[in-house]
């Protein structure tokens, strides 16, 4: 006897009528349901699929007939629904090798137009994104470069914390230093270009949904989507602006140094399909180019209110204990910038710095420095 | 109210009162009431794989090719594709799983066999 669960069902008529299902060590089975019904209601004759055959059925590849009249490995199973979770079946090796010819469903049934990501959003009840990159490498096998992927993975988290930071910032509840609710762990790849399986790295909510995950893969597809036109995409831009306009950016020339178009589809538990989006090589291109010409777009500007703990005028460094967040900015003055320390008070006094941020990425390792310019301040209390 | 007792919460918010032509497979080109009942009410005893109010609903599409894929199916093989009008006093349906397909909830007092369409 094995334990089946079943899983995406592929035909649904009053009950289940064929679906597939995984065993107790993640074999992949299809189940159809039987002529007759048995003692405990519909019986389902299964049978093993590889990987590569479960993605030509749910793709319309293949015919329900020919898995049961060409099976890969000749071993079905005849399994029947029973416990109070809904989905658990008990198979036992059926005594045939060669499926009875008078039960092969007909020529011809296939399926097709099924939402995988969505399906996979239900299934972990979290929300997912799968990234498509079309790197040359990927064209016969699924594979990739390492330092490509590297690159990639790091884009893509900064894209993801870059949008999740405005996001938080805009609702006035900046996120801290140590916050990292933004944070997408890698749980799998696939074939078809080079597909990356993103998900949050943290428990998800009560609706499965993990909001600031959520909230930057809505807005990195929105920008896909609108930089088919360059005008809508370079506004975008310009909405958002700073790291989040510099980490589109960023991976915009990625994709066009790596030769790669790009496909991102993402779902939490409750939508009903994916958000997909995509864009091709000549697009990336002609918007690496546009973007080089309006450095502004990058420019961020950061505001803190908060108390001086430093203030050197004459070595151009400051340190400012924010009072909204309380965590310690440091930086310097602005080299175009004509404001002094000379008499600032340290600890008593709250001062407002306005701040040019620049973000410097250490090529070797990844890392993101982040340094702060002082452009104004004003004294507030 | 309904042709089946139903259980509470049942049928769901989200389904709505019909107005169109389904179609549903049954057992011959001379559909009985039997052809329009639920899997729970044909077998009560039976273990489905689905919630108490769904094993009380019956499947319809709202457009015939719906079906052609069972009928490739041993289990269907034989039967008919019969086309019934529903309209507000035939209960409430529910769009689900495939993109034509529904869930009907039967009301007590629908004639179910006047109201097949000769012609699918």
């Amino acid at each position: 006897m094995r334990k089946l669960k079943q899983g995406l069902v592929l035909l649904f008529y009053d009950t289940p009528q064929v679906f597939l299902a995984k065993d107790e060590v993640g074999m992949q089975y299809v189940c159809m349901i039987g002529a007759e019904d048995g003692e405990y209601g519909p019986k389902y004759a299964c049978t093993l699929l590889s990987p590569q055959r479960t993605k030509d059925l749910i793709e319309g590849k293949i015919d329900l007939r020919s898995i049961y009249e060409f099976p890969e490995i000749p071993e079905f199973m005849s399994a029947h629904f029973i416990g109070s979770d809904d989905i658990t079946l008990e198979a036992a090796l059926a005594d045939y090798t060669t499926f009875p010819k008078k039960s092969l469903p007909e020529t011809d049934l296939f399926f097709e137009g099924f939402d995988e990501v969505a399906e996979t959003a239900v299934e972990m009840s979290t929300t997912v994104s799968f990234v498509s990159l079309e790197v040359p490498e990927a064209k016969a096998h699924a594979r990739i470069h390492t330092d490509t992927l590297g690159e990639f993975l790091f884009i893509f988290q900064s894209m993801v914390r870059n949008f999740s930071r405005a996001a938080a910032r805009l609702a006035k509840k900046p996120l801290k230093k140590s916050d990292d609710s933004y944070a997408a762990d890698v749980f799998g790849f696939a074939k078809g270009s080079f597909t990356i399986k993103f998900c949050s790295s943290h428990p998800s909510d009560m609706h499965g949904e993990h909001p600031a995950f959520t909230s930057a893969m809505e807005k990195i597809n929105k920008f896909l989507n609108l930089s088919h036109d360059s005008k809508a995409a370079l506004e975008y831009l310009q909405s958002v602006r700073g790291h989040t306009a510099s980490s589109l950016i960023k991976l915009l020339i990625f994709l066009s140094e790596h030769e790669a178009a790009i496909r991102v589809e993402w779902a939490n538990p409750s939508m009903t399909s994916s958000s997909r989006s995509k864009l091709d090589l000549l697009e990336i291109r002609r918007l690496v180019e546009l973007c080089r010409q309006r450095s502004d777009l990058v420019v961020q500007e950061v505001v803190i209110r908060g108390r001086l703990d430093l203030a050197a005028q004459t070595a151009g460094n400051w340190k400012l204990i924010s009072e909204e967040d309380k965590e310690v900015y440091s930086g310097e003055i602005a080299p175009d910038s004509t404001v002094s320390l000379n008499g600032a008070v340290i600890g008593d006094a709250v001062y407002e710095f306005i701040c040019e941020e620049i973000v410097e990425v250490v090529k070797a390792t990844g890392r993101e420095n982040r340094r702060l310019f002082l452009k104004t301040m004003k004294k507030l209390s | 109210m309904w042709f089946e007792q139903l259980p509470t919460m049942c049928p769901p918010a989200t389904a709505v009162p019909p107005a169109a032509v389904f179609y549903r497979l049954t057992e011959s080109e001379h559909p009985t009431c039997e052809d329009f009942w639920s899997h729970r009410k044909l077998n009560p005893d039976t273990k489905y794989n689905t919630d108490e109010c769904h094993a009380r609903a019956v499947s319809v599409f709202n457009i015939s090719n719906g079906l052609t894929k069972l009928l490739k199916m041993e289990r269907h093989r034989h039967k008919a594709i019969t086309a019934i009008k529903l309209d507000k006093s035939a209960g409430l349906v529910e769009r689900n799983g495939a993109p034509n397909h529904y869930s009907w909830w039967r009301s007590e007092n629908f004639p179910v066999l006047q109201s097949i369409e000769l012609t699918p």
